[in-house]
């Protein structure tokens, strides 16, 4: 090409540079606020995130997504041929890669505690990864979502009914264990709170274990105990509690239900004798909750108005709570919540709260086989 | 060039050309980099590595993950090197200078390519001996004793493999193949390789599917090469894999009754009829050359269902075979052979193209190669099978295809999985490592050598300027 061609082509090019810069520069305004959102979104988004999590993070950039994919599905893959060894690395990764999605966090927790756990049949290797799951949400979830109520409530219904409750086979094996941690951690059913905040060793251990703040045990405590923290549902109420701070519309009703259910299981099962030596872990009503049970379904009406759920697990509440404290001869509690219930369902007309205790008792035996609801299968 | 090969006592070149290519990558700070990032991985793997909650779950994670994390980052930085050896000679004129001196294309190529592989053999036996001290310290760890039991008899561990001489031949498929399609379970409109598959499937569970009641036998041909050690610590197993469909299934009665010319032993279990299993037998009834007869009857109730066996695995034979050492050795050797293949892809491509060009190119061969076998399975066209066979365009049915025989070609590299072995104290012979290195070397580096050589050759080499 000629010199005069030549210089025709580098100055077209730097025409054509100079016309686009001009022309970015006219629309600008219209991605600027998109842009800017997005720093805002980026730079919060690793604001708590360790040096190596927002390092990866920001070095894989757009490329972040492609690698929770590719991990996500070798994931799929060792799952599905019952290789579990690298499922909590990966689910790590995964999350961590995309730390401030719950539904990620919540996935991963309850794949590990719910459908691994259930495939092994040693009740220990269960155990570990119930426990798995808890840790990846109380340790890992809330560090990068502390202001996420859905993901309180995700860890407080592991508590309440992965441990808790009995669907799973290996639930006495699960219970034992946390209540062994407990005991070892916070002495025994009720903490000396005073002795725990003076060791720093025993605070750490209480976060590094169960990401436990003694503070918020102690305030728990005075706000709606005495609790016993040897039991899942206190670990549940405390999880929900601290999510209701956080919550609104959906995760409200979500961590009321917890919390007031979780005080109904207490009130039926919540009183706790434990021997770590033997493993002997017999539980049985706990009666003084009574109060704390009201006030957990009261603070649940009030903040979920109309809510038809609630007042119908409040009528059963009351309805158990009528025939047990009548037969522990608690009869003013009895009559309290009898008169609580005929306001719930008018149609009830007695009035004495033992009549009323005799014949609801005997026609739930008829249906439950000898036994009452919530009492039932009790640990040996 | 003539000098310096004379100096090493070795009157050839590729010999000066290798010294020269280990020197220049030894003083370089991107070997450093390179070495200690390989280092540092494997550290950070130990710090934050989350297993399965026992310490042969969280051992066996960083064995294989730090093993892979150095075979990557040395495959990337083997590539870097490959493709830079050659091209940056033409690019920076220092070719002309070799050109000139006694030195055959394949004495260059040679070269380059044994100075690159030398660097990474360096680098990975550094990586090696750092897993091993891992294993070694978790080996004396605080840990339970009982936990420190399963490393060592388990993980730690370099054991036979046996693996039952039952196989299901060609002939058993066809004929359930013809059983199957006669009832009408197989409809005629069903292709040709979905029905082979399936009748395999029915034919493995069949046979891994025992009925109360019922007995099944495996028979195990143990190899001369076989030796158990004659210490008091010789132990060997038998890992039994069951599988159920349901969860939760209560324990069942169960009979086994190992059978060989040195002995018999029977046992009575009773367990759950899922998950992996393993039964201590004498060592004493695994004899070289000897046939091992193994047994095993339900002796469950009435109500107990059927036991069903893994059909790919139900059984294996494990027997004491030397140490932990010796076996990450092996693996480190088949990594290396793998690392070299690496090498010469990047020395070929960089022989044919500029260091950007074939960087480019050998980058989209690694990953194209390294993901064949699983987009071959994930493929579109696998996909479409099942749900829309009528809407496989001729642009899906090439891209499958050519995948299809990329995994085909590369197959024979993934036969023998080293750091798999090694996780699951699985000895590595030394027959199959050398068997390995020479498939390797003696395949896939020739080839590659060959073409690198005839594309130097073609090279023109222009003057410097």
């Amino acid at each position: 090409m000629s010199r005069i061609g030549n210089r025709l082509t580098k100055w077209a090019g730097i025409g054509l540079v100079c016309l686009l810069f001009a022309a970015a520069g006219a629309v600008k305004h219209y991605f600027i606020p998109a842009v800017e959102r997005r720093n805002d979104e980026e730079t919060g988004a690793w604001k708590n995130a360790p040096p190596a999590v927002a390092v990866t993070a920001v070095v894989l950039g757009a490329f972040r997504g492609l690698a929770v994919d590719l991990l996500w599905l070798r994931l799929s893959e060792l799952q599905d041929r019952g290789k579990y060894l690298e499922i909590a690395q990966l689910a790590g990764w995964i999350t961590k890669l995309e730390p401030h999605c719950s539904d990620i966090w919540a996935f991963h927790a309850w794949n590990m505690a719910y459908n691994i756990s259930v495939m092994l049949s040693n009740h220990e290797d269960r155990w570990r990864w119930v426990k798995s799951g808890i840790d990846l949400l109380c340790q890992d979830g809330i560090r990068y979502n502390p202001d996420d109520a859905d993901l309180h409530a995700e860890i407080a219904w592991m508590f309440q009914y992965k441990i808790g409750a009995f669907a799973d086979k290996a639930h006495e094996t699960y219970k034992r264990r946390l209540a062994s941690d407990m005991t070892r951690l916070v002495g025994g059913g009720r903490p000396d709170y005073s002795a725990i905040l003076a060791n720093p060793s025993r605070i750490e251990a209480l976060k590094r274990e169960y990401a436990l703040d003694p503070t918020l045990m102690q305030k728990l405590d005075q706000e709606a105990g005495p609790f016993d923290w040897r039991l899942p549902e206190t670990l549940a109420v405390y999880w929900a509690r601290k999510g209701l701070a956080h919550a609104g519309g959906r995760s409200l009703a979500s961590c009321h239900r917890i919390i007031y259910q979780s005080m109904h299981v207490m009130f039926m099962r919540g009183s706790l004798r434990f021997e770590p030596s033997t493993g002997r872990y017999q539980t049985g009503p706990d009666l003084a909750k009574y109060p704390r049970v009201i006030e957990a379904f009261e603070n649940a009406i009030k903040a979920c108005p109309g809510d038809q759920n609630i007042l119908t697990a409040f009528s059963i509440f009351l309805d158990r709570a009528i025939i047990l404290q009548a037969g522990e001869g608690r009869l003013a509690e009895a009559a309290d919540a009898l008169q609580r219930l005929r306001k719930l369902r008018p149609d009830i007309t007695e009035n004495d709260p033992l009549a009323y205790a005799e014949t609801e008792a005997s026609r739930l035996r008829q249906q439950h086989s000898g036994l009452l609801p919530g009492l039932e299968k009790p640990l040996k | 060039m003539r000098s310096c090969a004379v100096s090493y006592g070795m009157n050839n070149g590729i010999a000066a050309i290798a010294v020269l290519t280990f020197r220049g990558a030894w003083r370089s700070r991107l070997t450093h980099c390179v070495a200690a990032l390989a280092c540092s991985s494997i550290l950070a793997l130990v710090l934050t590595a989350r297993g399965d909650g026992t310490l042969s779950g969280l051992l066996k994670l960083v064995i294989e993950y730090s093993l892979k994390a150095a075979f990557w980052i040395l495959a990337v930085s083997g590539l870097w090197a490959g493709c830079g050896a050659v091209s940056e000679d033409i690019r920076r004129r220092h070719i002309q200078l070799l050109a000139v001196k006694p030195l055959r294309p394949s004495e260059l190529w040679l070269g380059r390519w044994i100075g690159i592989s030398a660097v990474m053999a360096l680098t990975l036996a550094v990586c090696g001996v750092l897993v091993g001290a891992i294993a070694s310290a978790a080996m004396n760890s605080s840990a339970a004793p009982a936990e420190r039991k399963h490393l060592g008899e388990h993980v730690l561990n370099a054991r036979w493999r046996l693996l039952p001489s039952e196989r299901v031949t060609r002939q058993d498929v066809e004929k359930r193949l013809a059983d199957l399609k006669a009832d009408g379970t197989i409809s005629d409109r069903a292709s040709a390789e979905d029905a082979w598959r399936y009748a395999l499937q029915r034919v493995k569970w069949e046979r891994s599917t025992v009925q109360r009641g019922e007995s099944i036998e495996w028979t195990f041909r143990v190899p001369q090469s076989v030796r158990v050690p004659q210490s008091g610590n010789a132990k060997a197993w038998a890992r039994i894999r069951l599988y159920s469909p349901l969860r939760d299934r209560r324990e069942t009665a169960m009979e086994w009754t190992f059978a060989a010319p040195s002995g018999n032993a029977g046992y009575s279990l009773s367990i759950p009829p899922d998950g992996v299993h393993y039964l201590d037998i004498p060592p004493s009834l695994v004899k070289p050359g000897a046939t091992l007869l193994v047994r095993f009857r339900h002796a469950g109730e009435a109500e107990d269902a059927p036991v069903m066996f893994d059909p790919d695995a139900p059984i294996e034979i494990l027997v004491t075979r030397s140490g932990f050492a010796g076996n990450l050795a092996r693996a480190v050797l088949i990594i290396f052979c793998w690392l070299s293949i690496v090498a010469a892809v990047g020395l070929t491509a960089g022989t044919a193209f500029s260091m950007p060009v074939a960087l480019f190119v050998t980058v989209c061969v690694f990953i194209i190669a390294s993901s064949s076998a699983f987009f071959t399975e994930a493929s579109v066209v696998n996909y479409a099978k099942v749900h829309d066979p009528e809407k496989i365009s001729a642009y899906a049915r090439a891209a499958s295809w050519l995948l299809g025989k990329i995994s085909l070609l590369l197959e024979p590299l993934a036969r023998l999985d080293p750091a798999q072995c090694l996780i699951d104290g699985v000895y590595i012979p030394w027959s199959a490592t050398f068997t390995t290195c020479a498939l390797i070397l003696g395949t896939y580096a020739a080839l590659l050598f060959a073409a690198g050589v005839f594309l130097l050759k073609r090279k023109e080499l222009a003057l410097p300027e």
